[in-house]
């Protein structure tokens, strides 16, 4: 049927199909391994992160501050909306506890979540080189918001500040036409609503007081408390309503921001460790 | 004659052999080989995904305050059909999940499912209360 030639040949042939196909299931389960290998790997840094941002957006939920910023073709633009009267704030040292014990061993993971900075009394909110925000919630509550640098200061101010209480009466600061900060303040309560707009001179302290019958709400712009082109808002215990605000500090220069607290998370799992700064919610315009 | 006749059969028998040999061999490998690092790497990346989005919506937080999981439900059943996934609430200190919501056609959790926890905070009365998100995942069979 066959000639000796043609069978060789054939013989040759199939072994040679065979061989290949060996060869071939051998490289592709090599390389399936190879692939779960790196799955796991994979696996494992990115669980580490998850875990790390779940403890960064606890810990940023708790001290409540939104942040976006923006830059448009002459300013650099901080915008932040935030509260008084946050009763989680004070409490970071349960979120602590919490995610470092509970959280970390039913994840099979080593948690440390360092709040030092921020459960003082005194959140601090950095703005790479360029603003400093800090939130003293221990009585009376206080934001500071200001400049770190000299050669970069905020020319314009937007302030928004609402309240449930009822204002008596305001004593507004004096505007300055020569002034060189742009300020534009817009204040609502249940019964009165400010709007006021101009320029002051921000080598001085401008105060503006918002009086209630149990107490006040000041803004101080300017210079003052050995702090330089810095805005504080400070609220007395007795103005005990939650009075959000949010601010808007315009910068002339084009910079891309870095902001972030004075706090990390960090993450162990398995050989992956993730640290990453603790970063405030998102501010959405 | 009859001795040549045995030779070509015992010849013939052995290179069939080895033929079979190698694709057992083959097959062997072959079969070895499992798509379940592409599934887990999916589920994982779905599950972490899942987590955070419900969190951010503040769809996990209104559970666990009005003890209500129709938020978590209506997600879950917006999933594809041969997705499924089931979220347990536990509150701090529990081992009994305090609300359970799951797809309607994937009431029961295969062993090999990927789980994700995701822990999240609510105010009550001014006191933070915790909760685990706990989310299995599997591709339906």
């Amino acid at each position: 049927m066959f000639s000796a030639e043609k069978g060789f040949v054939l013989t040759i042939s199939v072994l040679m199909i065979v061989l290949f196909a060996f060869l071939f299931s051998q490289a592709f389960s090599q390389s399936s391994f190879r692939q779960d290998a790196v799955f796991s790997q994979a696996s494992s840094l990115e669980k580490s992160a998850f875990l790390a941002d779940n403890v960064s957006f606890e810990a940023a939920g708790f001290l409540g501050t939104r942040v976006f910023s923006e830059s448009d073709s002459s300013n650099s633009i901080i915008h932040i909306s935030d509260s008084f009267s946050r009763p989680l704030r004070s409490k970071l040292a349960e979120l602590k506890d919490f995610a470092e014990n509970d959280f970390a061993k039913a994840n099979n993971a080593s948690v440390s979540l360092d709040v030092s900075g921020l459960s003082d009394g005194t959140a601090e909110l950095y703005f790479e080189n360029l603003a400093e925000y800090d939130f003293s919630y221990e009585e009376p509550e206080r934001v500071d918001f200001y400049s770190i640098q000299p050669s970069a200061e905020f020319s314009r101010i937007d302030l928004n500040i609402q309240s449930a209480g009822a204002l008596s009466d305001v004593n507004a600061w004096q505007w300055n036409p020569e002034g060189d900060l742009e300020l534009n303040l817009y204040y609502k309560d249940s019964a009165v609503t400010v709007k006021t707009s101009g320029r002051l001179d921000s080598s001085v302290e401008n105060l503006y007081v918002f009086n209630y019958a149990a107490g006040s709400l000041r803004v101080s712009v300017g210079s003052f408390g050995g702090k330089e082109n810095a805005l504080r808002i400070e609220k007395d215990s007795g103005v005990d309503d939650l009075i959000p605000f949010s601010l808007s500090a315009f910068y002339p220069l084009q910079e891309s921001l870095e902001y972030y607290y004075n706090g990390e998370a960090s993450v162990e799992q398995l050989s992956s460790q993730k640290t990453s700064r603790l970063v405030p919610l998102a501010l959405e315009k | 004659m009859n001795s040549k006749a045995f030779v070509i059969s015992f010849d013939a028998v052995l290179a069939l052999l080895v033929v079979f040999a190698f694709l057992v061999a083959s097959f062997s490998l072959i079969s070895r080989v499992s798509d379940s690092g592409f599934n887990e790497s999916f589920l994982q990346a779905f599950s972490f995904d899942s987590l955070k989005v419900l969190e951010a919506s503040g769809k996990l937080q209104q559970a666990a305050l009005e003890n209500d999981s129709s938020g978590i439900d209506s997600f879950l059943n917006s999933l594809p059909y041969y997705y499924c996934a089931r979220i347990d609430f536990f509150e701090q200190g529990s081992s009994v999940p305090s609300i359970i919501a799951s797809k309607p056609n994937c009431r029961n959790v295969p062993s090999n499912s990927f789980l994700a926890r995701r822990f999240f905070a609510v105010s009550i009365n001014s006191e933070p209360v915790f909760y685990t998100a706990e989310l299995k995942s599997w591709i339906a069979g």
